[in-house]
């Protein structure tokens, strides 16, 4: 097998090198029969896949214990899954090319919704029962986790377990339990059973859920008194001390983010209305300056990048970016490496970083105002002034900058057309901004982007309860904004709204919608992120065949006292607090961040207190 | 070089495995890049905008192909010691890719890749079923008295045209037949004046209109660049170190 693989089918597939793990710095274990057999499985391609830092970290965490090995496997292309299946080959690793079938476990990360049907393509090209119920002591078990994990439901059918939050320290713990139950292979069921009481597990199939006849939630239960009603998401408390590799694999394809990666802090203070991460991810733990540079140095010695990324939400707010990064710059200003701060603020500070940091080459400055009208910003929370925002572009322009990309969202709650126009219009400002520069200073090749997302109401933020626009309603206004566009300089793009309705059904869904989900892959639904391979078409077939009205998960209000589908999950962060933030929303209320004042999120009560800073 | 300043170069010659053989040759021009840094050899940059470290390749490898005649020049900013340098870069690299030897010269050169002029190759055909290896050799013998072999070719524009090989194919020899295995060695014109890929020499061997070879699939190896020298191939290291700037180590 391993042969017709390696002689005949890798030939002739396209980009071959994303199959085989032997890059730089990737894992190479003896197997024997006391080895625990982990494959980490990021349901999209190798170039994607491989960008994710999570990953990454995971992957060495679980190296470096003795008796687990830990593998890749990623979404095949569509060239390689025909020629896959042609042949009869199940899915494989990418470390040793053995089918992944044989493994202890498969490990999903879920990144975003519209790779579920990857999930299950990937089960079923390994030969393994995409239904947990149908899987027997001879297949791993299906693990997932992730972003996408603050809301499981629709995956309650095909996944076992379930880990909430940072995954450093549950992983470990939940293979120590495995490790003792390998030993005698009981049931199944039983491991589950030893395993459920782990803080931060979840296992879907221990759960029941009583819909009304109106098809909301009544009551979702443990099974049984010995699980947990409600799950506490995990983290990790002191950042410096816990696990961070000191190699990274290297690959040898280019992929999306080829650089190295080093987190400088995880949560965010800022509490835009409409960002999950900003809330899931409280609270804020920074890394020390000293831990970041030494993690630096080392990983840039180990893996010969030319290239690093400091990486967080909000990198303006870590308290000691300017000394952090002049001490980089420092470090490596003989060596041709190369800074890169993804996600600045919109302030003459981040514009002065970014000069800094890209002394030669202006390549594009990308900020996110998120809404076009003051009123608007302050709904969704954002604290950015539209003063500031054209004082920032002003200096950028003076700076020699020419390329700017601005981006919004359109469908929040309490929109009206003027905050689209809004949108155009703080284009045109932004424009003149330009003109005013010295026609001898400026950058002559000025491009100004306006790209628009739709919003998608997602789980623990205050706008959870709100409905989605429709397509037409999006539709509409991405006409209209186009409309209002007339100056060349000033580029308009925008995302795809069914995709965007997608993601709203199943961020929001429950695990009724997994029956969508089966059927949709039947009809051949993969790469559903992808233009070329989306069919709509087939998902609203499937939705159809099945009986279940997407409408009801996008586009409905939902009430304070409804159960959600996702309550069951503790993350810290009060459900009053969300609701307190949704009237202050519809209030055109702003909220201090956290750094200003602490409005108390609940976070000050976790795990027994903690204090975020000296204000909590 | 700029204003005659000596220049020193280290020529290095390393194989391709079987694990990297799917690498693009951008890839491994990456690769070794960042090998270059993990070593931490001191590697002269170009100036400008965008910086980017003098390395040079001789001749590309088809992706698929495995070898033990790879070579790359690389412009130092220091003197530095052959065996030392392979030495540091053997301790870096990935597996399937292994420095073989290094000389260092701070003689003008012309650049490696102009020099190359043939390549060896070793290919094994593994033919469908072991009837297809019978009578290999005289169908090599009638394959190379042809008094032309046309390949035909795709241009950039989307046009077809063709073009004679048979003066780029030096030799073609059979080296056993094991099983439905059938192994030959091949010399080829190889580099930027003249090249003919191995594996569209081999398809107009196999592909006789009547009796085709039918196989699974081919492995091909170069065993050898060659560069000329006084009408004989010798190897780009030997041109290098008959300069005397090895001598001044
Ligand atoms: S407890 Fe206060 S400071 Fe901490 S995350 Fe919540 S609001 Fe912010």
């Amino acid at each position: 097998m391993k042969s017709t693989l390696e002689n005949i089918i890798l030939p002739k597939v396209k980009n071959p090198i994303q199959y085989i793990g032997n890059e730089l710095n990737s894992v190479h274990k003896n197997v024997n029969k006391n080895t625990i057999r982990y494959a980490f499985a990021f349901p999209d391609i190798y170039e994607i896949g491989m960008s994710h830092l999570g990953m990454r970290i995971l992957y060495h965490l679980l190296n470096e214990q003795e008796n687990i090995y830990c593998e890749r496997v990623f979404s095949p292309m569509v060239d390689m899954e025909k020629k896959l299946r042609e042949n009869s080959i199940p899915l494989f690793a990418l470390e040793t090319m053995d089918p992944i079938k044989n493994f202890d476990f498969i490990g999903f990360t879920l990144q975003y919704e519209m790779s579920y049907t990857n999930i299950l393509n990937i089960l079923d090209l390994a030969n393994i029962p995409l239904l947990s119920k149908d899987r027997t002591l001879e297949h791993p078990f299906v693990m997932a986790g992730g972003p996408c994990g603050y809301n499981p439901e629709p995956l309650a059918d095909f996944v076992d377990i379930v880990v909430l939050g940072e995954g450093e320290e549950v992983l470990l713990e939940i293979l120590e339990v495995y490790r003792q139950w390998k030993k005698q292979k009981t049931s199944r069921k039983d491991f589950l059973h030893s395993i459920s009481n782990i803080e931060g597990v979840y296992i879907p199939a221990f759960y029941d859920v009583e819909y009304d006849e109106e098809g909301k939630i009544m009551g979702f239960f443990p099974i049984s008194n010995d699980y947990p009603p409600k799950i506490n998401k995990r983290i990790i408390r002191d950042l410096d001390k816990s696990f961070y590799p000191e190699k990274m694999i290297v690959p040898y394809t280019s992929i999306v983010h080829d650089r190295i990666m080093v987190e400088i802090f995880r949560g965010c203070t800022r509490g835009c209305r409409f960002c999950q991460a900003g809330i899931v991810y409280r609270p804020v733990r920074e890394k020390s300056p000293d831990t970041i540079r030494e993690i630096a140095n080392k990983l840039i010695q180990s893996s010969g990048y030319e290239e690093l990324s400091l990486a967080s939400l909000s990198t303006s707010d870590y308290t000691h970016l300017i000394p952090l990064v002049e001490k980089l710059m420092e470090d490596y200003k003989d060596r041709n490496i190369g800074l890169s701060l993804p996600s600045l603020r919109i302030d003459q500070f981040s514009v002065k970083l970014a000069e800094q940091i890209q002394k030669v080459r202006k390549s594009g400055l990308t900020f996110a105002p998120e809404a076009g009208t003051q009123r608007l910003r302050d709904v969704i929370n954002k604290g950015v002034m539209e003063e500031d925002i054209l004082r920032t572009v002003g200096q950028a322009f003076e700076s020699g900058w020419g390329t700017i990309k601005l981006y919004f969202m359109i469908g929040l709650p309490t929109e009206t057309i003027e905050d689209i126009e809004g949108i155009g219009n703080l284009g045109e400002k932004v424009l003149k901004e330009y003109l005013k520069v010295d026609m001898e200073k400026r950058n002559k090749n000025i491009k100004i982007t306006l790209s628009t997302s739709s919003f998608v109401p997602k789980p623990f933020t205050p706008f959870q309860w709100e409905p989605q626009n429709t397509m037409e309603e999006l539709r509409e206004k991405q006409i209209h904004l186009k409309r209002t566009i007339r100056d060349r300089k000033i580029n308009y793009n925008w995302h795809d709204n069914k995709t965007s309705f997608l993601e709203a059904v199943f961020s929001r869904g429950d695990r009724r919608l997994g029956k969508v989900l089966l059927k949709a892959w039947e009809k051949g639904c993969k790469f559903d992120g992808w233009n070329e391979h989306f069919n709509f078409n087939k998902w609203l077939e499937a939705f159809q065949e099945v009986q279940v009205d997407p409408a009801f998960y996008a586009y409905r209000q939902r009430k304070y006292d409804e159960i959600l589908p996702w309550d069951f999950i503790d993350i810290g962060v009060t459900k009053e607090f969300l609701i307190r933030e949704h009237k202050n929303a519809l209030k055109g209320r702003v909220t201090p961040y956290c750094r200003e004042a602490c409005v108390y999120c609940g976070i000050q009560d976790l795990d027994g207190g903690w204090s975020c800073y000296d204000n909590s | 070089m700029e204003d005659g300043l000596a220049m020193i170069i280290a020529r290095i010659k390393f194989s391709k495995g079987e694990e990297v053989k799917y690498i693009s040759h951008l890839d491994l021009q990456r690769a070794f890049q960042r090998a270059l840094r993990r070593a931490e050899i001191d590697i002269a940059y170009s100036k400008g905008f965008n910086p980017h470290p003098k390395v040079s390749f001789a001749t590309a490898l088809s992706v698929g192909m495995t070898s033990d005649g790879e070579y790359v020049d690389v412009e130092l900013n220091n003197w530095q010691n052959g065996k030392e340098l392979t030495k540091k870069l053997n301790g870096v690299l990935a597996k399937g890719i292994k420095i073989l030897d290094c000389v260092v010269s701070d003689e003008r050169q012309p650049s490696l890749m102009s020099t190359i002029k043939m390549g060896l190759y070793q290919i094994s055909i593994h033919t469908k079923d072991k009837k297809y290896t019978l009578g290999i050799n005289s169908r090599i013998k009638e394959f190379l008295s042809q008094d032309k072999i046309i390949e035909e070719r795709i241009n950039k524009r989307g046009k077809k045209t063709k073009r004679d090989i048979k003066p780029l194919i030096k030799s073609i020899i059979l080296l056993n037949i094991e099983d439905n295995i059938i192994s030959l060695e091949m010399q080829l014109a190889t580099g930027s004046q003249n090249n003919v890929k191995p594996e569209i020499v081999i398809k107009k061997l196999v592909n006789n209109e009547e009796t085709p070879i039918i196989y699974d699939f081919l492995k091909i190896h170069r065993v050898e660049l060659f560069t000329e020298m006084n009408g004989k191939y010798i190897s780009p290291i030997d041109l290098f170190s008959e300069k005397p700037g090895r001598e001044n180590m």
